[in-house]
């Protein structure tokens, strides 16, 4: 029979205690900080939406007040931009989501995209995309070439290859490392034109 | 001054009450009515003693000219007319006017070929029922006169009348994304909608909006709804709201995201006055919403 003294015993479950309790009270700051944090962006939403209508649809011009100056406020105008995105497709409105995207919210996402966490790249990746960032189109590239990179992530950065440099992509195209899915196939091929379709067939 | 209208009722109309009558549906049935008062421009060359024959033939044949729904009246003592268009706004009146006069340039008026019959005329485009009979005949007189002074086949136009009655309607918004919902209600609040006022609500879903009594009113009501929505969904309330009495009064405006056509189909065989696929450009809502009402005046 194994024998545990007492005394080594209470420790144990003390120090399991103690790390219980240490996780407890991680997971319940982080939830307070991630509730704050969404609190913060539903104010900035409801306080700023008009202001961004107005901005969009041509009605002012940029105002200082729309310029972000923390992590929040590009949360939240991210929220905005794709509501904008997945329900209007207003030319004027599409380009001046696009010129801001690439004006102000670069940094950060450029910031996401050289982070160690997968799920932050992938953030990164799809916003580039949504939000139609081509000024990170080489920061993208250079991703590319890291080894370590999920299939997720090759597929992401092959879309934004096959919207900002169309040429190079029906280059890349026929010689894809990766395999894609027919659904894969279908969401990248949609967007393009006849012409671009017609090299893709040819390669 | 205007000859008595009689109908072969027990109970004599008199054309200021039949006018009357007209004018008061006009608001209700949203339809327009334009009254011309046509006058012989080159009366001085006519013999005074043959005028009675000839307007009682220039008489007959604008009654022939003009469709069973039309009223022909002549202004007595004087080579004018009062002829109320019914069902037709000003441009159609003028269409009329040169119509007629093109007729007499090519064909003359049957039984009086040989005379040179020039006429101008007042129009006056009817929207509301403010003013009164009074006031519409001494305008459209005044008018005429002008008009016969600038020279043969002149229109001028009254607009005293034309202006249509402010009515409010109501505008609901189903959509679950609560930037797009005030998207949606900024868009609809900046539309110049002319002389309709607009009450707006906002309801994350189906549900919410069947259960206020909001859409029960006797309102224009333009309800732009997402095809799916939380609890229940925008062909639900399609379905009731075609379900109640009175349901032209209501125009659905559904939005989708990825619906296929026999979606659409379906949605457009239930009732759906409009389909927008998202994303869609804003522009295309306030063109069908314009529309939508401009085609509610006739």
């Amino acid at each position: 029979m194994i024998e545990i003294a007492i005394g080594s015993l209470i420790k144990g479950i003390g120090v399991l205690f103690l790390i219980l309790v240490m996780i407890s009270l991680y997971i319940v700051l982080n939830n307070a900080k991630e509730n704050a944090s969404a609190e913060k962006i539903q104010i900035y939403i409801e306080n700023k939406q008009d202001l961004w209508y107005r901005y969009l649809n041509d009605e002012i011009p940029l105002s200082q007040e729309l310029i972000p100056n923390n992590d929040i406020e590009i949360k939240a105008i991210e929220v905005i931009f794709l509501a904008y995105i997945e329900n209007v497709s207003n030319p004027t409105v599409r380009e001046k989501i696009r010129t801001f995207s690439n004006q102000y919210l670069r940094r950060y996402y450029w910031r996401l995209l050289s982070s160690k966490r997968w799920s932050l790249r992938m953030n990164a990746l799809y916003r580039i995309i949504s939000l139609g960032i081509d000024s990170l189109a080489d920061e993208c590239k250079k991703l590319e070439k890291r080894t370590k990179l999920s299939t997720e992530e090759r597929f992401q950065l092959l879309v934004i290859h096959s919207m900002f440099d169309e040429a190079s992509f029906v280059k890349e195209f026929a010689n894809l490392s990766i395999k894609l899915s027919e659904y894969e196939y279908k969401k990248l091929l949609i967007g393009f034109n006849s012409e671009i379709l017609e090299k893709l067939t040819v390669t | 001054m205007i000859n008595d209208y009689s109908f072969e009722f027990e109970y004599p109309v008199t054309t200021k009450e039949f006018v009357n009558a007209l004018r008061a549906n006009v608001v209700r049935s949203r339809t327009a009515i334009t009254v011309v008062f046509p006058g012989l421009y080159n009366v001085d060359k006519i013999d005074i003693t043959k005028m009675p024959k000839i307007e009682e033939k220039i008489t007959d044949f604008f009654r022939n000219e003009t469709r069973k729904y039309d009223f022909v009246f002549k202004i007595t003592g004087q080579p004018k007319w009062f002829i109320v268009l019914s069902q037709s706004g000003e441009r159609e009146a003028a269409a009329f006017i040169r119509r007629l006069n093109m007729t007499i340039r090519d064909k003359g008026i049957p039984d009086l070929e040989d005379y040179e019959l020039l006429f101008s005329a007042s129009v006056a485009e009817i929207g509301n029922d403010e003013g009164t009979f009074e006031e519409l005949l001494a305008e459209g007189m005044l008018v005429l006169e002008e008009s016969l002074i600038k020279g043969p086949e002149q229109i001028e136009y009254i607009t005293t009348f034309k202006k249509r009655p402010t009515e409010t309607i109501r505008v609901s918004i189903l959509e679950e994304n609560a930037i797009f919902r005030n998207v949606l209600h900024r868009t609809i609040e900046n539309l110049d909608m002319g002389h309709f006022e607009t009450e707006i609500k906002e309801f994350e879903d189906g549900y919410e909006f069947l259960e206020s009594n909001w859409y029960l009113s006797s309102h224009i009501h333009l309800i732009i709804t997402n095809d799916i929505l939380p609890r229940q969904s925008g062909l639900d309330v399609l379905h009731k709201v075609r379900m109640l009495p009175n349901t032209r009064r209501l125009f659905v405006f559904m939005m989708t995201k990825g619906s296929t056509e026999e979606d659409m189909i379906y949605a457009y065989e239930s009732g759906a006055d409009s389909y927008f696929i998202k994303p869609f450009n804003l522009r295309l809502l306030e063109v069908e919403i314009k529309r939508t009402l401009e085609r509610l005046w006739s």
